[in-house]
């Protein structure tokens, strides 16, 4: 008996190129995080613009120029990391009572 | 034989289940029971006694008046006008969210490279605070330097700027579609869990057998995510009834009325007008329609359950 002659189980050999299948979830896992990453990125960039930047006619999507202002008003200004321990002893204590 | 240390035992020849003598045990119980009976049995209680009362807090009167605080209630526009649109709000939200969230869940169950990284940045929207998401899209959505006007004029889908929260017939879309944005995370949190409890096995089975990937989704997975689906629906569904902070935040009920929910009218009721009475009859009526939701889903969901056990 000749080996070619031999049944041998199929093998899945991997397809050329790329499947749509693929493709596909590729392009849906793109469009998940641009829904959920885009209104957090243009509130980031907000946060960098000036103030007559954003109120022009045109909303520009990058903070160029890059303006510290408006952190430098919640930090200085406002105590805005006493609100952020204030917030660390609420989460932590609630954690701990609960756990 | 070891003696079954538990708080009843179940009488061998009818089946009922007697609740046994043991002081030990059940004064072990106290601090729970007293925690449960002071923070949630006492408010609803209460709630619903002063219901039943004319008691404003800017005025001597604190009589019991019956039920006229219900009828009352039962005639007053603004009350209709709040609970049509709380109904539109928890039927559209939960319907977008379920159906955007399975379609999430079913992306981010395959494999594919970076599934962490996509999977940890679609939770993001769950993770900030609703104030701040409120904000946020109060920002996106401004009838003036908004971004979505912006990027709706650029496409050519609008021509004039839309005044989105600000006017009548935008404003609860548009809620709606700021809670849709912050609450499917949680909607495919979920259903992406009950996904992942449907063995491969049953898909694999099905692909050989020719079922094509659809058929697969419809035949195979769809009719065992089911209970998954309809217990999210219903966690979404009562948790959007109650819908508040956005609706506060965004428009404070405005313009004219056309976004008031239920939540907000309440709280102008009883912190506003200091009207507990009236106010603590249009809490007991939401607290009924929850009810009423939860039974609806419960009853669907357990006929759900005998069907796939027969």
């Amino acid at each position: 008996m000749s080996a070619s002659s031999v049944i041998r189980p199929t093998r899945r050999v991997a397809r050329p190129g790329i499947p749509i299948s693929r493709v596909l979830v590729y392009l849906c896992s793109l469009l998940i995080v641009i829904w959920s990453v885009g209104p957090f990125l243009w509130q980031l960039s907000t946060s960098l613009q000036l103030d007559r930047d954003l109120i022009g006619d045109q909303p520009k999507l990058l903070p160029i120029p890059v303006c510290f202002d408006h952190f430098i008003n919640i930090f200085v200004a406002k105590s805005f990391q006493r609100y952020i321990f204030n917030s660390l002893i609420v989460a932590g204590v609630s954690t701990l009572l609960c756990w | 034989m070891p003696v079954a240390r538990t708080l009843t035992h179940v009488d061998v020849e009818s089946g009922i289940r007697f609740p046994r003598w043991r002081p030990g045990a059940w004064l072990l119980l106290v601090p729970a029971l007293g925690a449960i009976g002071t923070v949630s049995v006492y408010p609803v209680l209460l709630g619903l006694w002063l219901s039943f009362r004319n008691t404003t807090l800017s005025s001597p009167d604190d009589a019991f008046i019956g039920v006229s605080n219900y009828q009352q209630l039962f005639a007053d526009s603004q009350f209709w006008n709040a609970w049509g649109h709380t109904i539109e709000f928890t039927g559209a939200s939960t319907l977008l969210e379920t159906m955007l969230g399975l379609a999430m869940a079913l992306v981010l169950t395959e494999r594919f490279l970076g599934r962490g990284i996509v999977r940890a940045a679609m939770l993001i929207p769950w993770a900030i605070p609703t104030v701040v998401t409120s904000k946020m899209f109060g920002w996106l959505f401004d009838g003036q330097h908004g971004l979505v006007n912006y990027l709706a004029r650029f496409f050519g889908l609008i021509h004039t700027n839309i005044n989105w929260y600000g006017s009548p017939e935008f404003a609860l879309p548009t809620i709606v579609m700021a809670d849709v944005w912050k609450t499917t995370p949680f909607m495919a949190l979920l259903l992406l869990a009950g996904l992942q409890t449907i063995p491969p096995s049953l898909t694999e089975a099905a692909s050989i057998d020719g079922a094509n990937p659809w058929q697969q989704f419809w035949m195979v997975r769809f009719p065992l995510l089911a209970p998954s689906l309809l217990i999210a629906a219903m966690f979404r569904a009562l948790d959007a009834f109650r819908i508040f902070d956005l609706v506060y935040v965004l428009t404070g009920g405005g313009p004219a009325d056309s976004t008031e929910v239920l939540s907000t009218l309440t709280y102008k009721n009883l912190f506003s007008a200091l009207q507990f009475g009236y106010g603590s009859a249009l809490s007991t009526v939401m607290f009924l329609t929850e009810i009423v939701i939860a039974v609806g889903f419960g009853v669907f969901l357990l006929k759900r359950l005998q069907e796939v056990k027969l």
